[in-house]
């Protein structure tokens, strides 16, 4: 496990006044707080690096001893003898709520793990951590209500997805994070959505495109053809003399709008008619022949 | 609205040990609703989590309730803001 660098953390001298060191805890803590920067890992995991120095430095008992050990820590001989004593200590500070697990190992070797959580807190009830979890998804997954079983830490977890869900939506299920504090409701499980690419069929909101190709005497002469969609196979009468880029629209065949049931949007069938190759002479001599007419 | 539904106001600050002048402040800038049932005060359980939001912001970061105001407006802009970004990413997804 690595020395960590308080003082730097903080972005302060080693000779920092308590007041320089709440100073610059507040203003980091300003940028950083989860409140105030939703979906950032980074932005949390700098927030608890920015809460753990500030626990140790703004506590002058707990600075002490980093001091004296410092990036030597792990060579002090009585770590495990202040650690006991450290136990007889509560810790008191300014700073949110800490959960299991968002101190660093660091910081556990060296002031023990009971030093974690805030007594200012007493048996303040707090509601758990949010966690948050990314489900890629096709499109035909996306196309319809289903349930998947997913796991969040460690715990595997039953959710139905509704039809419509878009890309990079979030949803929330509520009490799925982390156990609440002292009795505390559990937090939320954020899950983000990220639907992929179909080769057959592109999505623009709840709209469906899709490129059909076309014989060249089903263009000229009209006729039906089978269109395999997301909801089972569409007859489609094409009218004769169809040019190539014939955009029809089917309405309520697109995709399903989210939570919104029997409601559907649009779909979009542009027609590429196919030119027939490798003709027979006979075909080519046809061809002619209508050329003449 | 039942009694699972709503928590006594006295209740939850002590419960948080939030002084009522805070929720009561939260109330006039209309950042919460506090409702009458007879001679006490309540709020809804479902209003909870965005109170809890509040008190770490003021908590946390010691910041009155006319920042947490303008926070909590700012931080609706964004999310707005990032709808309409991701809306408009899956739109130019199409084109490329």
């Amino acid at each position: 496990m690595a020395y960590i660098d308080y003082y730097n953390i903080l972005g302060v001298a080693k000779q920092a006044t308590q007041e320089d060191i709440k100073t610059a805890y507040r203003k980091l803590a300003r940028r950083m707080h989860p409140d105030l920067n939703p979906d950032d890992k980074d932005a949390h995991r700098k927030f608890q690096q920015i809460n753990e120095a500030n626990e140790v430095l703004s506590d002058a008992e707990k600075r002490k001893k980093y001091d004296q050990y410092g990036e030597h820590w792990q060579h002090a001989d009585d770590i495990e003898k202040n650690r006991a004593r450290q136990q007889q200590h509560g810790t008191q500070g300014f700073g949110g709520e800490m959960h299991e697990g968002e101190f660093s190992e660091f910081f556990e070797s060296l002031f023990g793990q009971t030093s974690r959580g805030r007594q200012r807190s007493g048996n303040v009830k707090y509601r758990g951590q949010d966690y948050n979890a990314e489900l890629l998804l096709s499109l035909r997954q996306a196309y319809t209500t289903h349930q998947q079983t997913i796991t969040v830490n460690g715990k595997n977890l039953r959710i139905t997805i509704p039809a419509g869900v878009d890309n990079g939506q979030t949803i929330r299920l509520k009490g799925h994070g982390g156990p609440g504090v002292n009795g505390g409701p559990g937090g939320d499980l954020y899950i983000t959505f990220g639907i992929e690419n179909d080769p057959v069929f592109r999505r623009d909101g709840n709209d469906l495109y899709t490129l059909v190709d076309l014989d060249l005497y089903t263009a000229v002469l009209g006729g039906e053809l089978l269109l395999d969609t997301f909801s089972g196979k569409i007859k489609l009468k094409v009218n004769p003399e169809t040019q190539s880029g014939t955009k029809i629209r089917l309405k309520a065949k697109g995709f399903p709008l989210y939570k919104q049931e029997g409601s559907f949007g649009d779909l979009f069938v542009t027609y590429q008619v196919r030119i027939p190759t490798g003709l027979t002479e006979q075909q080519k001599e046809l061809f002619a022949q209508l050329s003449r007419l | 609205m039942d009694e699972q539904s709503r928590i006594r106001v006295d209740s939850f600050c002590m419960i948080y040990e939030v002084k009522p002048d805070f929720i009561h402040t939260l109330q006039e800038s209309g950042m919460v609703n506090i409702f009458h049932v007879l001679d006490d005060e309540f709020i809804s359980v479902n209003d909870i989590e965005q109170l809890e939001k509040f008190m770490r912001l003021h908590r946390d970061l010691d910041i009155n309730v006319g920042g947490i105001q303008a926070i909590d407006y700012l931080l609706h802009k964004i999310k707005d803001l990032q709808e309409e970004i991701r809306g408009l990413r899956n739109r130019l997804n199409i084109y490329e």
